[in-house]
């Protein structure tokens, strides 16, 4: 037998399908709040010493990579 | 003709028909995803959606578009499902309860398509067209528009997070492919032998003199976006085993075909955008070689592998495509299940314990083999950021892909990904074979029912949309479990993509050098396609374990 049926599941479904969404548009904006802090931060740093290391081996320390 | 030679033959030639067919819609793709023009069709829904056409958006707004458009979708199915028996066409069939038309609504909108009902005898025509229907169209419209702004976010430089705008993305991917491609499709259809009509019940008088009730519907051109969109809900219960829907080899080949076009198109359009072809054509071979792996093995299981029936009858052949034989249900299984689509034209239930595995494993790699519509790519190249990555760390050097450095920020937004729909599908497994409403749905119990639980919510999470069709899932309980994961297997991942899209848009391209991991060569498609395999064998082992494993030994 079903338990749920009528106008109340109805507006159950209709408000979960609004707070998941709600929760995804929260999700992009702190994710979009944290990119933006991290961009703002790498603007600092001179455009030269950007690129300028990149590929050399062993100056861009990643922890756990083999040497 | 021999069975193993015929299985041979019949994928020969869908590997000739995808090779001449992918490279052209592949250009098609790429040239719609970059060109600047519009067409008249196109302008006026931009009027009537009040879209500045031209506007390119930053990827937060690409996402809420995304997020938005879909919410709207899954409330208009939500309440279509409920109404349905004061619209016309209804087929004298009541409102879908409110668990299920919830369910519904979100199963077509997130492009799965799961079905706890079965359509002839629940939905009529109207919501059949204008709302189911539509949503097969838009939902992989959705996920093709994704792929393409991933893609333009690698191609890009400087660019302030502007990836497109999803409104054109939409559009155009509706007007100008899937519109387009699917009535081509449902014309050859028809003229095959499938259905296209508005007839409700036809009552007719067997041989013996027994009654049966003959369905009819606009049945091709549903049966057409179901295929190309990697949708894969099937307008007659039986799905693609139905005459009606699938009524000869040819059009058995043909659906075959039509699932994995637009997976492997898009994968070749993403090297066009990124202005080099190479790199398309690596993606496309991972996803190849997968898929073979996987038809491979499956067919293996159905006609040699473990088991009374392959071994006495040469097949096991219970609840399988009869009348094209076991190589046909294996060859569409393992395309349904590399794909998000869904569709089968036999019983997964059905299948050997390892073919059941193979199926569930071509799942929980994600659907990259070729995956969804969109969400394949978009998939493996998540993935290839991840083996660029675990390169840079065994060489010692700062990864990078297509020039496009990866660091802390980007891997975290990898990762995240690439753990959501694991979380997902372990926790909702669990919760199922926890809780009483969930075990009371299951047909057996031991590895078995293990298998079943575990294939819905692998199919759920992932977008798939087949099932184990023993388990009686048409209840609040699992409605309400297998919507959520659907819902979040869907839109989660989809924001992690946009935001890494957003941050590769907004990147420089550092030129290649003698440091750069070439992402275009055999030795990358092999560690791409190891890389994939360990992730998903490192995560999803244990439960298959328990369920397929256990039940192949025993």
């Amino acid at each position: 037998m079903r338990v749920w049926n009528g106008g109340v599941s109805d507006l159950i479904y209709i408000l979960l399908t609004l707070m998941c969404f709600t929760g995804l548009a929260l999700l992009v904006g702190l994710i979009d709040r944290r990119l933006g802090s991290a961009e703002a931060a790498a603007d600092d740093v001179p455009a030269a010493d950007e690129t300028a290391g990149v590929n050399v081996p062993h100056d861009n320390f990643i922890p756990g990579a083999a040497r | 003709m021999n069975a193993i030679l015929a299985a041979v033959l019949q994928i020969l030639g869908l590997v000739g028909a995808l090779a001449f067919s992918v490279p052209l819609l592949g250009r098609y793709l790429a040239h719609i995803y970059t060109s600047p023009k519009h067409l008249r069709a196109e302008a006026v829904a931009y009027r009537a959606l009040k879209v500045d056409a031209e506007a390119d958006q930053h990827w937060r707004s690409y996402a809420m578009s995304a997020l938005g458009f879909s919410l709207a979708g899954i409330l208009f199915l939500f309440a279509f499902g409920r109404l349905q028996n004061l619209l016309p066409l209804d087929g004298g069939f009541d409102p879908l309860p409110s668990d299920g038309a919830w369910n519904t609504a979100v199963s077509f909108v997130t492009n799965t398509n799961w079905q706890w009902y079965s359509g002839e005898a629940a939905t009529g025509h109207l919501i059949q067209m204008a709302g189911l229907a539509v949503q097969n169209f838009v939902s992989a419209a959705v996920g093709l528009s994704v792929a393409a702004a991933f893609a333009r976010g690698l191609a890009r430089t400087r660019n302030q997070g502007r990836i497109g705008n999803f409104w054109v993305d939409l559009v155009r991917t509706t007007v100008r492919v899937l519109l387009p491609v699917a009535f081509v499709v449902a014309i050859v259809l028809v003229a095959a032998g499938a259905v296209q009509n508005l007839h409700s019940v036809h009552e007719m008088t067997t041989l013996t003199g027994g009654g049966q009730a003959l369905t009819g519907g606009p049945v091709a051109s549903q049966e057409a976006i179901k295929e190309l969109g990697t949708n894969g809900g099937g307008f007659y219960n039986a799905n693609s085993a139905h005459p009606f829907e699938n009524p000869s080899p040819f059009t058995n080949l043909l659906e075959i075909w039509a699932i994995l076009v637009l997976p492997f198109s898009m994968a070749w359009a993403f090297g066009l955008i990124v202005k080099d072809k190479r790199q398309g054509g690596a993606v496309v071979a991972t996803m190849g070689t997968l898929l073979i792996v996987g038809i491979t093995l499956l067919t293996w299981a159905e006609m040699a592998g473990p088991g009374t029936a392959p071994q006495v009858a040469g097949a096991a052949m219970e609840g399988k495509e009869t009348r094209f034989g076991e190589a046909a249900t294996a060859l569409f299984a393992a395309a349904t299940t590399g794909t998000s689509t869904g569709a089968v034209n036999g019983m997964h239930e059905s299948l050997t314990a390892p073919g059941g595995g193979v199926a569930m494993f071509g799942m929980m790699l994600g659907e990259i083999a070729p995956g969804g519509v969109g969400s394949g790519l978009y998939g493996m190249l998540m993935l290839a950021v991840v083996t660029v990555f675990l390169c840079g760390l065994m060489v010692g050097r700062t990864p990078e892909y297509l020039g496009k450095k990866i660091s802390r920020d980007e891997m975290v937004l990898v990762a995240v990904y690439i753990l959501t729909t694991p979380i997902l599908v372990l926790v909702g497994a669990a919760i199922a074979l926890t809780a009483p409403a969930g075990l009371a749905g299951l047909s057996t119990d031991g590895p078995h029912g293990l298998s079943e639980a575990l294939y819905a919510v692998t199919s759920a999470a992932n977008n798939n949309g087949s099932a184990f069709a023993g388990i009686t899932s048409g209840t609040p309980f699992w409605n309400t479990l297998l919507g959520m994961l659907m819902l979040l297997g869907r839109f989660v991942p989809m924001i992690f993509v946009l935001a890494l899209a957003g941050r590769f848009a907004t990147a420089n391209r550092l030129p290649a050098n003698s440091g750069t991991l070439p992402t275009h060569r055999p030795l990358f498609i092999g560690l791409l396609t190891g890389v994939a395999l360990v992730v998903v064998g490192l995560t999803f082992v244990p439960a298959l374990m328990l369920g397929p494993i256990v039940e192949s030994l025993s």
